[in-house]
């Protein structure tokens, strides 16, 4: 208990992390608004000539989650946003020395890392959460009474709810890992940036043969799970089974931070 | 107590630190000295458990660093006083640092006072200079009252008043019955800061005496003369197989320096053979050459080209080290 309370001072006695926060309040709910306003105009845009989509465009549950984790279409603020706040928390330690205080005063490092990143997954997934239901709210008020027809917390899916908030518990976790790994905050920002912003979509541009790969990316199988996947890969298992892979690939990545923070000199 | 057996580190082929063993006891302060890269901060940090070392223990109090409970209780180390936020209070800071070990918040305010930073509590740390710095990393060792306390080169950069001052504050905690051990390149600090010594050179055990004796083993005893009959003089001490040198920086007349003897030997030498002199005295080589002299081929980054561009090199390093004593 005493080292959560010693990272959650260090957390909040800093302004980094309010910014990041900030920002990916601002960024997440203003996207979600634009685009239900970008709905609105589509809508009679349709009306006017109904062969530019196949469908009607309506607004659905799965938009709340928009701005946090981005669609395919896409790359998502939010969970990048959370994702750079969780990395500097570990990385601006190794920059300014603190992470050698921080091993003098609790020489188990596997618990540092691990109350690091609990707490920080908890927060953002509190966050996440908070973030999804204004999400809902905004799109609700800012769709025409047509285009959101089909937004209701009683009848429609109400997964994205809680499958965001699970989506950016892990992600928090990952980016403690790749912060510990490269320590340093402009390397490790970037890995967590390209990887799936750029990387992963890539791969997919290489035809069949990428799109066969692409099933079995991490991130990839994150929006499966969160229903934001591209439904033209040939997927081999449904969202729940997306969802241990990518857990697994987070547990893999943060397990190989402990080891390797435990052995290396700090 | 700290307990270091054979303690090792390697640093790819290199032996940053070799089979040093030493004890720290209570009650006093210890200098831990030696030239710069000869291994200190890096026998430090194995102390404490940030670098692993390749062979040998280092214990505290009977104990490896990672096995005590609540370390910051027990062990006080100020490595280096950047280690802050620069974003962060030092009252945060301290804050964080007591939470971590459960260390009641009064205590926070406590050592904020007791190091004189109370009325700059709020202001982010990375506007402090280098002797505030210093004083809240001091703050941060004395929060947990510890027993033992570790301090790496604290005087470094600091004007005389924060030399004093830090000097003083050591010689009270080791008044007080707790085990301090204070690095240095400088002897002349060192001697007027520590009662017992360690002293290394290229990560080896050169000496580990009181601070006492080991200037006095480190100064070399010489006898100046100067005398009318000079060349019989000389005769007769290399006779007694004394080694004898010219005194060259000498402005009143040619006079001989005699090594490792006292002068009464050479006084009664020149009665019983009738030789005047002019002058007879004792002479001690300052700190600073014993140190270099015995530390000297422990050195690891030697200005090899010293000697080329005509500044005599040994010495250029004793005027470094030397300074703060003249």
């Amino acid at each position: 208990m005493s080292v959560l309370a010693a990272e959650r001072i260090k957390l909040t006695s800093t302004r980094s992390p309010w910014w990041c926060t900030g920002l990916a309040v601002v960024f997440s709910l203003g996207m979600t608004a634009l685009f239900g306003l970008l709905l609105n105009v589509t809508m009679s845009a349709w009306k006017d000539d109904p062969s530019i989509a196949p469908e009607p465009p309506l607004a659905d549950n799965v938009l709340a989650a928009l701005g946090i984790t981005g669609a395919a279409f896409l790359p998502g603020f939010g969970y990048i946003l959370i994702m750079i706040m969780c990395a500097l928390a570990v990385t601006s330690e190794y920059r300014f020395g603190t992470m050698r205080a921080t091993f003098l005063a609790v020489p188990n490092r596997t618990a540092v890392l691990a109350t690091k990143a609990g707490m920080l997954a908890v927060g953002a997934a509190v966050l996440a959460a908070v973030l999804t239901f204004l999400s809902f709210l905004i799109l609700k008020a800012v769709t025409t009474a047509e285009v959101g027809q089909k937004l209701s917390l009683t009848e429609g899916d109400t997964k994205i709810f809680y499958a965001v908030p699970i989506f950016i518990a892990l992600v928090a976790v990952l980016a403690v890992g790749v912060g510990a790994l490269v320590r340093q905050s402009a390397g490790a920002i970037s890995v967590l940036i390209v990887w799936p912003v750029l990387i992963e979509p890539i791969i997919g541009a290489f035809g069949k043969y990428g799109r066969n790969i692409q099933v079995f990316l991490p991130f990839q199988n994150a929006n499966r799970f969160l229903g934001m996947e591209d439904t033209g890969l040939p997927w081999h298992w449904g969202p729940w089974p997306a969802l241990l892979y990518f857990t697994a690939f987070v547990a893999i990545v943060f397990a190989a931070a402990v080891v390797v923070v435990n052995r290396r000199d700090a | 107590m700290i307990e270091v057996r054979g303690l090792t580190k390697q640093f790819g082929r290199t032996a940053a630190v070799e089979d040093l063993t030493f004890t720290v006891r209570p009650g006093q302060v210890t200098g831990f000295l030696g030239p710069n890269g000869a291994g200190k901060s890096t026998t430090m940090r194995m102390i404490l458990g940030l670098d692993r070392p390749t062979a040998g223990t280092a214990l505290i109090d009977g104990k490896p660093y990672h096995e005590i409970k609540n370390p910051l209780r027990t062990v006080g180390a100020l490595l280096d006083a950047k280690w802050v936020h620069p974003n962060r209070s030092a009252r945060a800071h301290l804050q964080w640092l007591a939470a971590s070990n459960g260390i009641e918040k009064s205590r926070v305010e406590e050592v904020l006072r007791l190091v004189g930073l109370a009325e700059v509590a709020d202001r982010p740390a990375g506007g402090f200079s280098l002797g505030m710095s210093q004083r809240l990393g001091l703050a941060g060792a004395l929060l947990g009252d510890p027993k033992v306390l570790l301090f790496d080169e604290p005087v470094n950069g600091l004007d005389p008043e924060g030399i004093l001052w830090i000097r003083r504050f050591m010689q009270r905690l080791a008044a007080e019955g707790r085990t301090v051990l204070v690095s240095s390149h400088l002897l002349s600090e060192m001697a007027q800061t520590a009662e017992h010594l360690v002293v290394i050179g290229r990560g080896k055990l050169i000496a580990d005496t009181t601070t006492k004796e080991f200037i006095e083993r480190a100064s070399e005893q010489s006898v100046r003369v100067r005398s009318p009959q000079l060349d019989e003089l000389r005769s007769l001490l290399t006779g007694k197989n004394l080694t004898v040198r010219e005194d060259g920086a000498s402005a009143d007349g040619p006079a001989l320096l005699v090594a490792g003897v006292a002068s009464d030997a050479v006084g009664t030498l020149a009665a019983e053979n009738n030789i005047t002199l002019f002058e007879l005295s004792p002479q001690r080589a300052s700190l600073e050459e014993a140190f270099m002299r015995m530390t000297g081929g422990a050195v690891q980054y030697h200005g090899e080209g010293a000697e080329q561009v005509g500044v005599p090199g040994p010495d250029a390093q004793m005027a470094a080290m030397g300074g703060a004593l003249r």
